[in-house]
């Protein structure tokens, strides 16, 4: 049987044009590769908006045809603690450069997993071999990682990206795959995702395995999020004090869509922000919310919770 | 054993399912002709309802060979496919050549460990069988069984009704000579709950000395809780302080008592303020009885009990609530009993064999994926592997390929279990 690659790899971009959205990063970058010169650099940023594709693409760009052999990737949350920074990447900044490329480079992805301790050594690998090496260091905070490293880096950060942004990305994938695809499932498959394309393209991929056209309908089923549509109607009944019809929409969503306890939860907070309530009304909402996503973490039955839930807003003045 | 000196020989003296066996006997004609759509049937349904005795009629009526196995043999992986090459020919000393029916009992109840692999290997022989198959499970809906209701028709077999029940059970007491007493047939029937084995088996046991006395039917548990949880439900609304003796009497776990409290609790209490409160006790009760499983204190099970009882009964205040019940209370949910409890199971129970067996194999293939896609194990198990479970789901061929195209190895192509 044939091997097929996840399509996160196999549309990962190979070009800085072709990466969606972050156009002020994208002119650093090039300038970076048009002079084959870079400084260390930190990548900043929420999952799946460009972080991991940049370093390579700048690596593969820069470093020419031997890139593989100039280019460590590390996994902060694999391989974290002093031991690594001690041992790979001192060896690896201290051997030489392989072929035409002007340095190696050194991928450390998730920093901000690593400890304190590590980031101390790492700083002083950082200074040791800038004659021969760079670093990229991607995290989701920069805040997170001490300041001589903050300070030593070039700080990048990347935005969540905007719809028309992983419209585009996704428009690609499916031109090429043939796809069959419903507008309204561009939409939830921006709803769900929040501007992060990996997620985007997961759950792409995971419409396709149905077979046939895909719907917003799947791609909620496949996310484990309910219709907004649905939430906004199940807190408007309870809203209203009708708690018979919201305990039945509430059993729909539950069981018809599989959506868990939690997700629900987080989901009805989502839609709460965006909905017209009364202030005073909000605040106690958002109280209840974060109460009963606390009980769904400690209890088991999700049913008796969400009941629960809906109980106490319908009795609210 | 009367359970098997009664067993119904032949399909047509099968009691209440006679959707269930004419589907059955359609599958085995296309067998016979050789244009079978589906090579396996599953036969589902709560136990003591004749799925095991009539995949045995079955068998007897097309005049197939029988070879059965089921949760008392090792079903480890190894022994299955054993099973299965010796099941891929159809030559039979007995009869020369001729189809072999092979069944394959409870397969919902594959153990994590001692069975592991087991289920691929089941859907394996079902995808290369040149014989007839037909599998038997409790629950339909096992994640164990995913892949498997694709490969497999599926046939329920529901409760037989009480009266279908005591025609049975009247019918064995003329062949063993026993005077029958319909009312006493009728209350053991009434309490099997549709468990057609369970009946008979309480039949037997009455039975001993030769005859069936109206007292002696009293004895044993009663193994139909449902009349009596009506009582105790009612007694938990009226705000009985009997309620808690009752319903620690029930022969029913607390958790249960709590599902078929929730599903009935806002029929009694209609005033939005007393019924928040009446599910602040529940929510409160649930909560106990999952800290039972996670500190593994069983001291919470009596506080989520009296939540239950006490704890309801004081919202009606001091006084007898002057409650009459005017409706009928509610079954808790099929999903209720399904999606949920197989929840808190896990939680208590199967998490542990996975996290030794399956769970290993699963952070195994992630590793494999992140390396692959630039991810660390730990992104490419909380980010990809849902996504992939669905694609395994749909498609397992797609599933297939993508683990191929991460280096997984042929060994490893496991079936992930379902998140």
């Amino acid at each position: 049987m044939d091997s097929e690659l996840p399509w996160i790899e196999k549309y990962r971009p190979h070009e800085l044009a072709e990466v969606a959205g972050q156009e002020g990063i994208m002119r650093i970058l090039s300038s970076f590769v048009n002079q084959k010169r870079m400084s260390h650099l930190i990548f900043a940023g929420p999952a799946g908006v460009g972080k991991t594709t940049c370093a390579l693409i700048l690596a593969r760009k820069i470093l020419g045809e031997d890139w593989d052999s100039n280019f460590l990737e590390l996994n902060a949350s694999d391989e974290r603690g002093i031991d690594v920074v001690r041992t790979k990447i001192k060896s690896f900044c201290r051997s030489m450069v392989l072929g035409d490329a002007p340095f190696r480079i050194v991928f450390l992805d998730e920093v901000d997993n690593t400890t304190k301790d590590s980031q101390h050594a790492l700083r002083r690998e950082m200074e040791k071999y800038t004659s021969t090496s760079r670093f990229i260091l991607s995290c989701n905070y920069s805040s997170k990682l001490i300041s001589p490293i903050q300070s030593r880096c070039v700080v990048l950060r990347f935005a969540p990206l905007k719809r028309e942004e992983v419209m585009a990305g996704l428009r690609r994938i499916v031109e090429d795959e043939g796809l069959d695809v419903d507008d309204s499932a561009y939409d939830a498959i921006y709803y769900v995702s929040q501007g992060d394309m990996r997620q985007a393209t997961n759950i792409l991929q995971a419409a396709h395995s149905f077979g046939g056209r895909i719907t917003n309908e799947m791609i909620y089923k496949i996310s484990g999020e309910a219709n907004p549509g649905d939430i906004r109607r199940l807190l408007a009944l309870s809203l209203q004090g009708n708690f018979d019809t919201a305990r039945e929409n509430l059993r729909n969503i539950i069981f018809d869509q599989g959506l868990s306890g939690l997700d629900l939860v987080t989901q009805m907070h989502r839609e709460a922000s965006n909905m017209e309530i009364d202030r005073r009304k909000l605040a106690r909402l958002l109280r209840l919310l974060a109460d009963y996503e606390f009980r769904l973490v400690e209890g088991s039955n999700d049913v008796i919770q969400c009941e629960s839930l809906i109980a106490e807003i319908c009795a609210q003045e | 054993m009367w359970t098997e000196d009664h067993r119904p020989r032949r399909l047509s003296d099968i009691v209440g399912q006679d959707a269930a066996v004419s589907q059955m006997r359609g599958w085995a004609k296309s067998w016979g002709r050789g244009n079978a759509k589906r090579k396996a049937l599953l036969l589902y349904g709560p136990a003591g309802t004749g799925k095991t005795t009539a995949a045995l009629a079955l068998g007897e009526e097309m005049g197939w060979d029988v070879v059965e196995v089921n949760a008392s043999d090792n079903r480890s992986r190894t022994s299955l496919e054993e099973l299965s090459r010796s099941v891929g020919t159809r030559y039979s000393l007995l009869s020369g050549v001729c189809l072999k029916l092979i069944i394959l009992d409870e397969v919902d109840g594959l153990s994590g460990t001692q069975d592991r692999g087991g289920a691929r290997v089941i859907n394996k022989m079902i995808r290369v069988a040149i014989n007839p198959v037909i599998l038997t499970c409790n629950d339909y809906y096992s994640r164990k069984l995913r892949n498997t209701r694709r490969l497999a028709k599926g046939i329920e077999f529901k409760r037989p009704g009480t009266r279908e029940i005591q025609s049975v059970l009247s019918d064995i007491c003329r062949k063993e000579g026993i005077p029958v007493d319909l009312l006493a047939l009728r209350t053991i029937a009434e309490r099997s709950d549709g468990d057609l084995r369970s009946a008979i088996n309480d039949l037997e046991a009455l039975t001993v000395d030769g005859k069936l006395s109206r007292e002696s039917i009293r004895t044993p548990a009663s193994r139909k809780s449902e009349t009596y949880i009506y009582r105790v439900l009612d007694l938990i609304f009226r705000g009985d302080p009997d309620a808690l003796r009752e319903a620690r009497d029930l022969d029913m776990t607390p958790d249960e008592l709590l599902r078929w409290i929730a599903e009935n609790v806002h029929f009694r209490f209609r005033d939005p303020r007393e019924r928040a409160n009446a599910y602040e006790m529940l929510s409160m009760a649930d909560i106990y009885l999952s800290w039972v499983g996670r500190e593994m204190h069983w001291g919470f099970w009596g506080y989520a009990t009296e939540m239950m009882t006490r704890g309801l009964g004081s919202l009606m205040g001091n006084r007898l609530s002057p409650f009459r019940r005017n409706y009928r209370y509610k079954y808790p949910s099929t999903y209720l009993r399904h999606r949920v409890m197989t929840r808190s199971i896990e939680r208590a129970g199967d998490e542990e064999t996975r996290s030794r067996g399956e769970l290993g194999d699963e952070l195994e293939v992630a590793r494999l994926i992140g390396k692959r896609c630039h991810m660390s194990a730990n992104s490419a198990y909380k980010e990809f592997l849902p996504y992939l479970r669905i694609i395994q789901e749909n498609d397992p061929e797609m599933a297939e390929a993508l683990l191929r195209s991460t280096g997984v190895s042929e060994d490893e192509l496991c079936e992930l279990p379902y998140g």
